[in-house]
């Protein structure tokens, strides 16, 4: 699967169309990650992970991921 | 005229150059400025300028990944407004351009937002008037302004770049629209770039490299190689990426190379002198620093070089009168393994 910030969200999405792989998912998480203090990012990996974990164990969620 | 089979779509449009222009526009092909209409008749001329089929692959444009054909090499080249005598410098361009080293996925998605910067060298500069004399770097040369504009129009109409979406430029620069020069080797004491990477001075390269803005390198009162290249170092203050362009001006390069230096020479010394000083970053950006390098064990008393290797700072001749050299930061990161992104060297077959 791809984690990425949502400024990067169509170009991610345009990946998997050009590898053919329209149903690989994709976590969007806020952007920007580079210019925010660790314990904002802290807070942010704690919310997706949650996500990830579940998409990755649950073939289902991964049909939900935008 | 055609006598070849052409695979892309046909669209009929209005006979009037403006109505064509809204079209381009409606559709995304283009880069802002007026294109040229890629008629059947214009691009059977330009495929007629070289010996490979239409249909050839000459390389995979990201970020869509998609073919580039001679087709379409010629199509865009047609759109940048290049003359068909250009097409194999065009196919050489897109052969360096999505070689796999200098990595243009990265180049067209980050937003850091470089340029890539043609370098041509070789005999065919003077066959198609490239220009690497006065004003190099600027406007005034068909064969500059479209070879570089074409390799733009690569990136988006082949590639599928687009500002906002694909590419994702905070703020890009002028160089993105068109960044091609020939190197000036009438004008310079030192071989040319191509020769330095194993091809024959009669042979004729395009070279490919990630290119930030440029930085004006000007020493108008220096008369020895050692202040001017002590100047430049100057100039180079930060790491650049993987590498760094100097493009030195004919009259620096007669008094360096007058006081003896080579090429290697005056990479060196500028390698020894352009440094980043770690006593002098502010805490993030150390922090950042040492986690990015950590193979480099940095320090506060670290002093990071321009570049990895005196080598990996080209340095090509060119521009006309005067004492103003310019240095050229490259985009990506250095990294242990050699940096994400190298500058590639093609041959032109023509």
């Amino acid at each position: 699967m791809t984690v990425i910030t949502h400024a990067f969200e169509a170009l991610a999405k345009s990946e998997r169309e050009a590898f053919g792989a329209p149903d690989h998912p994709v976590l969007i998480v806020q952007h920007p990650i580079g210019t925010v203090k660790p314990e904002e990012v802290d807070k942010r990996a704690d919310a997706a992970f949650e996500k990830l974990v579940e998409i990755l164990l649950v073939p289902e969620a991964r049909k939900k991921v935008a | 005229m055609t006598s070849v089979t052409l695979q892309a779509e046909r669209f009929e449009i209005p006979d009037d150059i403006w109505a064509a222009q809204s079209f381009f526009e409606e559709k995304g092909w283009g880069d802002g400025l007026p294109v040229i209409p890629p008629t059947e008749e214009r691009v059977a001329q330009m495929l007629a300028a070289t010996s490979c089929k239409p249909d050839e692959v000459i390389g995979l444009v990201p970020p869509r990944w998609a073919h580039a054909t001679v087709e379409k090499i010629a199509i865009n080249g047609v759109m940048a407004g290049c003359k068909p005598e250009y097409m194999p410098v065009l196919i050489a361009a897109v052969e360096a351009l999505t070689d796999p080293k200098l990595n243009l996925y990265a180049l067209q998605a980050t937003t850091g937002g470089p340029a890539v910067m043609i370098i041509v060298n070789g005999p065919v500069r003077k066959r198609l008037n490239i220009n690497g004399g006065p004003n190099a770097l600027g406007e005034g040369w068909r064969a500059n302004a479209t070879i570089g504009r074409f390799v733009q129009l690569v990136k988006r109409n082949i590639g599928g770049s687009y500002p906002g979406t694909t590419c994702k430029a905070t703020l890009g620069w002028p160089g993105k629209y068109s960044i091609c020069v020939g190197e000036n080797e009438e004008a310079s004491p030192w071989e040319p770039l191509h020769v330095e990477r194993g091809f024959k001075a009669e042979q004729s390269t395009v070279t490919a490299i990630s290119a930030d803005a440029s930085i004006r390198a000007s020493d108008l009162d220096g008369t020895k190689a050692v202040g001017i290249l002590t100047n430049f170092a100057q100039r180079m203050e930060g790491p650049s990426g993987p590498e760094a362009i100097m493009v030195i001006c004919p009259e620096h390069a007669k008094i360096i190379a007058g006081d003896g230096f080579s090429k290697k020479d005056v990479q060196k010394f500028i390698w020894e002198r352009a440094a980043y000083r770690m006593k002098d970053l502010p805490d993030e950006t150390f922090a950042q620093r040492v986690k990015r390098r950590s193979d480099l064990k940095l320090t506060r008393d670290s002093v990071i070089p321009v570049t990895d290797r005196p080598e990996d700072i080209l340095v090509i001749v060119a521009g006309g009168d005067g004492s103003q050299s310019q240095y050229i930061h490259v985009w990506g990161q250095s990294t242990p393994e050699g940096g994400s992104t190298r500058s590639v060297t093609k041959l032109i077959n023509d």
